[in-house]
C-alpha cells in the first residue's frame, strides 16, 4: 500500500519550485504575467519540481524543511508534499500546514507591481488555486486542521474574509519551531486550537532547538543567522534576538544538500557579513571560515542579503570582499555571485530618523556615501546586487526624494538591478499606515522611472554574461529578452502618457 | 523542546478574557492593556474572546490594530462559545481580567445578565 501522510507541509507553485536554478527569477512571481500568457510567466519564474512517486519535492522551501524535520523526529507522519499531488495524501491528513512569504501579494515588491499595473501578481493567485483546490475542500469537511505560518502570516490580518473562508484553524506569526508541536499535539488529543499566535522574542527557538533539515531546500538555501542587530524601523527581523548557526550545523545541511543533488548554496541572513560578529564588529575569521568550508562542497554559491555598510567595511578594514571573491570565484567555475541589498533611501536625513544604525560603523550622515562605495567595491568583486529603495515611508519629504534620485544616477555605473517597493508596515511601524493609500507624488515617479531605466540597462548584460550562458538557458534567455524590449517598448509609452517634467529633480 | 505554547496557554501569560463581538470601545480597552502589558515587562499575553458565534471571525478586523501594534509580547488568540463563560468562570480560582469592563463588575453577575 502507498504511504500515505497524516501532516502535509504545503505551499504553491511560486514557491515549491527552484525557479530553473536561478533564485532572482523567483522575483517574477511577485508580479502579474505582462506581454506574456501567464502560463508562461509561471514557467519562467516557477516551474514545476520534480517530486518522487509520493509528490514529495526534490526541493522546497527552507522554512517547510525546518517544520518537517521537526515532526518526523517526533515520531509525526509528516512530509513535504507537492500542491499537484495533494490529493494522494489529503484523504488521510490531520493537518495541513501551509507557509509563504507572500500570500496576498501585499509584501514589495508585489504590492507595488499590484499598484502599478492594476494586475494581481501571480503569487497572490497562484496561492488562490491552490487554496480553492476541490480536495482541500473535501478534506476540510472531514475534519482536516489548517495552520499557516511563514514570513508572510501577518497577512491574514488584512485578509481575514479568506481565512475564514478557506478554513484557517490557526495562524502563527513568527518562528514556529516552538509552537508547532504543541498545536499539532492538540489537533491529535481533539482539543481546540488557538485561532492566532504571535511568536514574541521571548518564545523564539535556541540554537540547539533548531534542527538541520533532512532533504533538499530551494537552490541550497541554508540560514546562517537569524535576526539582526540594526533595528531598522521598518523591518520585523530586527524584532528576532540574534542568532548565529554553528558551523558544523550549516556544513550539515551543506552537505543534505548536495547529498540530493542540488550542487550549490545560499548563504541565508540578514546580513551575511555579520555572521559570527559581536554585534556590528565583523569577524573575518569565521567569514572566510564559512566561505571555505561551503566552497568545498559546491559548485555555486550566494548570498542572500547582505548590508551595504558591511561591505565597505569589510573591505575597507579587512580587504574581507575581495579575499570572499577570491575563495568564490578563484577556481575559475563561477564569476560572479548575486546578493540582495537595501539602499532604501539616499537621504541621510531620512537614514538618520528610520535606519539610524543602517550605516554602522558609519555615521548616518555619511548613508549615500556607504552605498555609492559598497556598489563599487561590489561592481570590482564580482558581487551582482539587487537592491532596494523603499518609497513612501514615513516622514519621507519630497527633499528626501530627490536626493535618492541623485544617488541613483551615482549608482549608474555599477552593475546592479534596483528595485523601488513602496513602504509596507512592518517591524516597530507596522502599525502605520499602508503608503499605498496615499497618493503617489511626482517625486515617487521620478525616482522610480530612474530605477528602471538602471535596472533595464544592466539586465540584459546581466542575463547575457552572468545569469543565462550557455546553449541551455538559450529559451529563458529569449524568453527573458523579449520580455525586456516590452517593458522598454511600454515604459516610453507610459512616459510619453504622463509627460513627466520634473524640474526639481532634473535640476 | 515543548511548551512555549503551554507556557502561553498557562499562568504565564496576562489572561484577558474579551466577552461578546469586538466593538470600537472593546478594541481600545484591549489596546491599553496590551500597552500597559507591554510596559510593565510583561512577555505574554492571552486573549480568549467568549462570542456568540465563534464560526465568525469579524472580530479579527478589529483587533488587527491592536495586533499589529505589538511586537514584544507573545500573544494568542483564542475563541470560545458564550456559553462556556460560565463554566469557566466556575472552574477559575483567580478572577481573570474581564472587559469590556462596563458590562460586568461581578463577573457571574454579569454573566446572568448577558444571558438574560
Amino acid at each position: 500500500m502507498t504511504e500515505r501522510f497524516e501532516i502535509i507541509l504545503t505551499t504553491d507553485r511560486t514557491m515549491m519550485t527552484n525557479h530553473h536554478g536561478k533564485e532572482f527569477l523567483g522575483f517574477m512571481a511577485t508580479g502579474p504575467p505582462i506581454g506574456m500568457p501567464e502560463h508562461l510567466w509561471m514557467w519562467i519564474c516557477a516551474p514545476k519540481v520534480k517530486v518522487d512517486e509520493l509528490g514529495r519535492p526534490w526541493q522546497a522551501p527552507y522554512a517547510l524543511r525546518k517544520l518537517e524535520t521537526l515532526l518526523q523526529d517526533k515520531g509525526y507522519s509528516a512530509a513535504v508534499i507537492d500542491p499537484d499531488y495533494l490529493h494522494l495524501h489529503l484523504k488521510h491528513a490531520k493537518i495541513l500546514m501551509l507557509s509563504h512569504h507572500d500570500y496576498f501579494a501585499l509584501c514589495p515588491p508585489s504590492s507595488e507591481w499590484w499598484l502599478i499595473t492594476k494586475k494581481e501578481p501571480v503569487n497572490a493567485r497562484s496561492f488562490r488555486r491552490l487554496m480553492e483546490k476541490p480536495e482541500i475542500g473535501e478534506a476540510k469537511k472531514r475534519g482536516l486542521k489548517i495552520i499557516a505560518g511563514g514570513p508572510a502570516a501577518w497577512q491574514w490580518l488584512y485578509r481575514v474574509n479568506l481565512w475564514k473562508k478557506w478554513g484557517i484553524d490557526t495562524v502563527v506569526d513568527g518562528e514556529g519551531e516552538r509552537i508547532v508541536l504543541d498545536l499539532v499535539e492538540k489537533v491529535y488529543s481533539g482539543e481546540p486550537l488557538p485561532r492566532y499566535i504571535f511568536v514574541g522574542p521571548s518564545d523564539v527557538p535556541r540554537i540547539e532547538e533548531i534542527p538541520a533539515i533532512k532533504y533538499a531546500s530551494v537552490n541550497g538555501l541554508i540560514e546562517i543567522m537569524r535576526g539582526c542587530p540594526r533595528g531598522c524601523r521598518f523591518c520585523s527581523v530586527t524584532l528576532r534576538p540574534l542568532r548565529h548557526m554553528p558551523l558544523d550545523l550549516i556544513e550539515k545541511e551543506i552537505q543534505v544538500n548536495v547529498g540530493c543533488g542540488v550542487d550549490g548554496v545560499i548563504l541565508h541572513s540578514e546580513d551575511v557579513l555579520l555572521y559570527g560578529a559581536k554585534g556590528i564588529r565583523l569577524n573575518p575569521d569565521a567569514l572566510i571560515k564559512l566561505h571555505v568550508m561551503a566552497r568545498r562542497y559546491v559548485g555555486k554559491m550566494a548570498w542572500s542579503h547582505a548590508s551595504l555598510a558591511a561591505i565597505k567595511n569589510a573591505e575597507e578594514e579587512h580587504h574581507l570582499i575581495s579575499r570572499i571573491s577570491e575563495i568564490v570565484c578563484g577556481r575559475g567555475d563561477q564569476d560572479y555571485w548575486g546578493v540582495e541589498v537595501g539602499i532604501e533611501t539616499g537621504s541621510p536625513e531620512l537614514a538618520k530618523k528610520i535606519m539610524p544604525a543602517k550605516s554602522a560603523p558609519y555615521p548616518a550622515e555619511m548613508w549615500p556615501e556607504v552605498v555609492e562605495d559598497a556598489f563599487r567595491i561590489m561592481h570590482e568583486n564580482g558581487i551582482i546586487p539587487a537592491a532596494t529603495i523603499i518609497l513612501g515611508l514615513p516622514e519621507e519629504t519630497p527633499d528626501d526624494l530627490v536626493k535618492t534620485a541623485e544617488l541613483l544616477d551615482r549608482l549608474s555605473d555599477y552593475r546592479s538591478l534596483i528595485v523601488p517597493m513602496f513602504f509596507v508596515p512592518m517591524g516597530v511601524l507596522k502599525d502605520r499606515n499602508w503608503f499605498t493609500t496615499v497618493k503617489v507624488k511626482d517625486e515617487h515617479i521620478e525616482v522610480m522611472r530612474r530605477c528602471l531605466w538602471h535596472s533595464l540597462k544592466w539586465a540584459e548584460e546581466i542575463i547575457d554574461k552572468f545569469y543565462l550562458k550557455g546553449a541551455s538557458s538559450y529559451p529563458l534567455k529569449l524568453m527573458l529578452k523579449v520580455f525586456l524590449r516590452y517593458v522598454k517598448r511600454k515604459a516610453r509609452s507610459v512616459e510619453r502618457q504622463l509627460e513627466v517634467e520634473l524640474p526639481v529633480i532634473r535640476a | 523542546m515543548e511548551g512555549a505554547l503551554a507556557a502561553l496557554l498557562a499562568k504565564e501569560a496576562e489572561e484577558v478574557w474579551v466577552l461578546g463581538d469586538a466593538g470600537k470601545a472593546m478594541v481600545e480597552e484591549l489596546r491599553e492593556l496590551l500597552i500597559k502589558a507591554a510596559r510593565s515587562g510583561k512577555k505574554r499575553m492571552r486573549l480568549i474572546f467568549y462570542l456568540d458565534d465563534p464560526r465568525r471571525l469579524d472580530y479579527l478586523n478589529l483587533l488587527r490594530a491592536v495586533l499589529v501594534e505589538n511586537t514584544s509580547m507573545s500573544i494568542i488568540v483564542e475563541e470560545k462559545p458564550r456559553k462556556a463563560l460560565e463554566h469557566d468562570l466556575k472552574n477559575r480560582k483567580e478572577r481573570p481580567r474581564i472587559i469590556p469592563r462596563e458590562v460586568i463588575s461581578d463577573p457571574l453577575k454579569g454573566v446572568d445578565d448577558l444571558n438574560d
